[in-house]
């Protein structure tokens, strides 16, 4: 992978000379191909995918506004608000896809990839705002009990309902695994449970005038939104906390590395997602001391294959040690053996 | 801290030493204070926030109001070194490797959220008074002013006496003190707006220190932001320059060529380094051993690093790694094309 000619001229000092120039070229220009082709795949069906749905919201949201205006319908405005929601929280999601495809530079050198959760996590506590103002709003007509126009509800809310689920079908797919189409998404779903809430209590406002059911759907549907929101706020705190992903046993990764021939044993592991679908490993590997240069590199090669197969890792760092004095890591932070002795003491 | 220290070998002197990290620039530095003062001094800010809104609600003013809500931050802070300091010192777990010492920076972050919200619904306030003049103003509000400014000038003089009680050998002393006058002066001039407003009846003062305070928050507020999302995007640390690092470890006898190096801050003050090195394919063993405690040495007593992994290779085939992220040699051919 790597431009040989630069290697060789490089040690002779720090002055940079023109090979580095070159080879920094050629190797820009190799990775700069090689290495996203399927992620790009990915993160265009995404953007594809939120700007059809920007573009249902946006036009249904025009519509209400021309209806609203010509007919001075407050509820239509209303709800042409929802939408605006909707259109911002898709917007940010869209921004955030097109940023975190920057290039990594001395200053970010995991270039921003971060964003898309960063969005995600803007998404999620918007949603929390909205659930406020929902709850607020449902306080405000149990109390005084407004004139509900059954008719015109029903209207906008099926409408409503209609796009929305549109909307919700083209994004559903590329939310699997990506966290910043998930926090769109869930805008999405919560005013599509608006809509149904909006077209149930039309109904029964209209069949037998209960209009009591209005503020109670909307108490349920914020529990709904909440517990959803509550469940992408997991993920992401669990991204930023630099937890270990869902999808990695690291238990079982450090068991597997410690199988391979010649490794005595691994501490100092750490998995963490840099977004979801790029997922990092840092470890350091004990190895019998008695091994040669072609068994570090073959050892390399296998652990670096395992973490790629298994588990998906797309980034993998390991220091090879001889002796456990070698490390002089002040911090150990989690530690296989560590684990095991803790295992065996009965809990 | 000592009783927290024994629970894990490993964490034992460095946890709680870099708490203050977050908030150094906030100048808050709760590292060396002990537990039950921090305690003390939340509980004298939440009385005095107490006093603040209540004063505000019967009179109307808003200038109270708002140094509520910059004592929210403050409160939140507190609470925040308290709930650091607990839950930073949990061991790490398969489910999170680095434990939870990310926890203080989200906690920051919705600190700052919080503070938002507090300063946003204050301006939606002032808007709402300057459009309908004062009819929510009390007819004493220069007196609720003068009396709730003295106040919270004699609780903020008392909590920096306990907190430099137990800040005493702490840095940290000067920066508490910093903003605990900061509150002083907030409510020296609450107090003399409240006089001005009970001697001449100017009660647009009142808004317009709000409006200051408003403005104090965002201010305040301004940096620690841009401090979390550095953060939390895994930047590199203002204080670690990753060219200089690089040819710092370049440098190693041994040592041929750093690529893919990533630098990030668990928390700020808390460095960790990632790095491929490719070095000479003859070293032996030993040299392997003592390239790495060199490189070791380098990151951590020149760049201030505090955690490396360091993969060795042999040759640049050896690195199965799809990306390379920041290369070194990339960089170089940069900084030539801008000096051109």
């Amino acid at each position: 992978m790597k431009a040989t000619d630069s290697l060789s001229s490089h040690r002779d000092g720090h002055d940079h000379s023109h090979h580095h120039h070159d080879g920094g070229h050629g190797h820009r220009h190799v990775h700069g191909h090689g290495h996203h082709d399927h992620d790009h795949d990915l993160r265009g069906a995404s953007r594809r995918s939120l700007q059809t749905a920007l573009i249902l919201i946006a036009t249904f949201m025009v519509v209400e506004v021309v209806g609203g205006v010509i007919s001075g319908s407050l509820s239509l405005l209303a709800d042409a608000g929802h939408m605006l929601t909707d259109a911002a929280s898709i917007v940010l999601a869209l921004v955030a896809l097109h940023f975190s495809d920057l290039p990594a530079s001395w200053e970010r050198t995991y270039g921003y990839r971060r964003l898309e959760v960063l969005a995600a996590l803007v998404n999620a506590l918007s949603l929390c705002v909205i659930i406020g103002g929902v709850l607020w709003e449902a306080y405000r007509r149990l109390r005084t009990v407004p004139e509900v126009e059954g008719g015109l509800m029903l209207g906008i809310g099926l409408a409503g309902l209609v796009v929305n689920v549109l909307a919700m079908l083209v994004l559903r797919r590329s939310a699997k695994g990506n966290l910043n189409v998930e926090g769109a998404l869930q805008h999405i779903v919560a005013d599509l449970l608006g809509s149904v809430a909006v077209v149930v209590s039309g109904a029964l406002v209209l069949a037998f005038g209960w209009t009591i059911v209005d503020p109670i759907l909307s108490v349920v549907i914020s529990i709904l939104i909440g517990v959803s929101t509550w469940r992408l706020l997991a993920k992401v705190f669990n991204v930023l906390l630099q937890g270990v992903p869902e999808h990695v046993d690291l238990y079982k990764l450090c068991a597997a590395l410690e199988d391979l021939p010649g490794v005595t044993f691994v501490h100092d592991a750490h998995v963490w997602s840099l977004a979801p679908d790029y997922d990092v490993l840092t470890a350091h590997i004990l190895v019998e001391p008695e091994l040669q240069t072609e068994d570090l590199k073959l050892m390399r090669g296998q652990v670096q294959e395992l973490a790629k197969r298994d588990y998906n890792l797309r980034h993998v760092t390991v220091q090879l040690e001889f002796t456990a004095d070698g490390c002089h890591d002040e911090v150990h932070h989690f530690d296989h053996l560590h684990r095991l002795s803790r295992d065996e003491v009965p809990a | 801290m000592s009783d927290s220290a024994t629970q894990h070998h490993h964490h034992d002197h460095h946890d709680h030493v870099e708490s203050r990290s977050l908030f150094s620039s906030h100048d808050h530095d709760y590292s060396g204070a002990g537990r039950r003062s921090l305690i003390a001094a939340l509980v004298l800010l939440l009385v005095h926030m107490a006093l603040d809104v209540v004063g505000g609600v019967l009179s109307g003013s808003l200038s109270l109001l708002a140094h509520a809500g910059h004592m929210v931050t403050d409160a939140g802070a507190l609470i925040v070194a308290l709930a650091a300091l607990h839950y930073g010192g949990l061991p790490p777990s398969t489910e999170r490797t680095f434990g939870l010492r990310r926890l203080e920076v989200l906690a920051a972050l919705f600190n700052v959220v919080l503070l938002w919200t507090v300063a946003s619904s204050i301006l939606l306030q002032v808007f709402e008074v300057v459009g309908h003049g004062h009819a929510h103003s009390h007819e004493h509000l220069g007196i609720y002013l003068l009396v709730i400014g003295a106040l919270g000038l004699i609780i903020h003089l008392t909590s920096a006496f306990i907190l430099h009680r137990s800040m005493h050998h702490s840095i940290s002393v000067e920066g508490a003190f910093r903003h605990v006058s900061v509150h002083a002066v907030e409510s020296l001039a609450i107090i003399v707006s409240g006089i001005l407003v009970e001697l001449f009846h100017w009660d647009f003062l009142d808004w317009a220190l709000s409006l200051v305070l408003v403005a104090v928050i965002l201010f305040s507020t301004y940096r620690l932001v841009i401090k979390i999302i550095k953060v939390l995007l895994q930047a590199v640390p203002d204080d670690v320059d990753v060219y200089r690092l690089c040819s710092a470890l370049e440098d190693v006898p041994g040592v041929t060529l750093i690529h893919d190096v990533h630098v990030w801050a668990l928390v700020p003050g808390y460095n960790v380094l990632t790095a491929h090195a490719i070095v000479d394919p003859d070293s032996t063993a030993e040299d392997l051993m003592r390239i790495r405690t060199e490189m070791l040495k380098t990151a951590r007593e020149e760049h201030g690093i505090r955690h490396t992994t360091f993969q060795l290779e042999f040759s640049a085939a050896d690195c199965h790694e799809e990306n390379h992220h920041v290369d070194h040699l990339m960089a170089l051919s940069r900084e030539e094309a801008g000096k051109g």
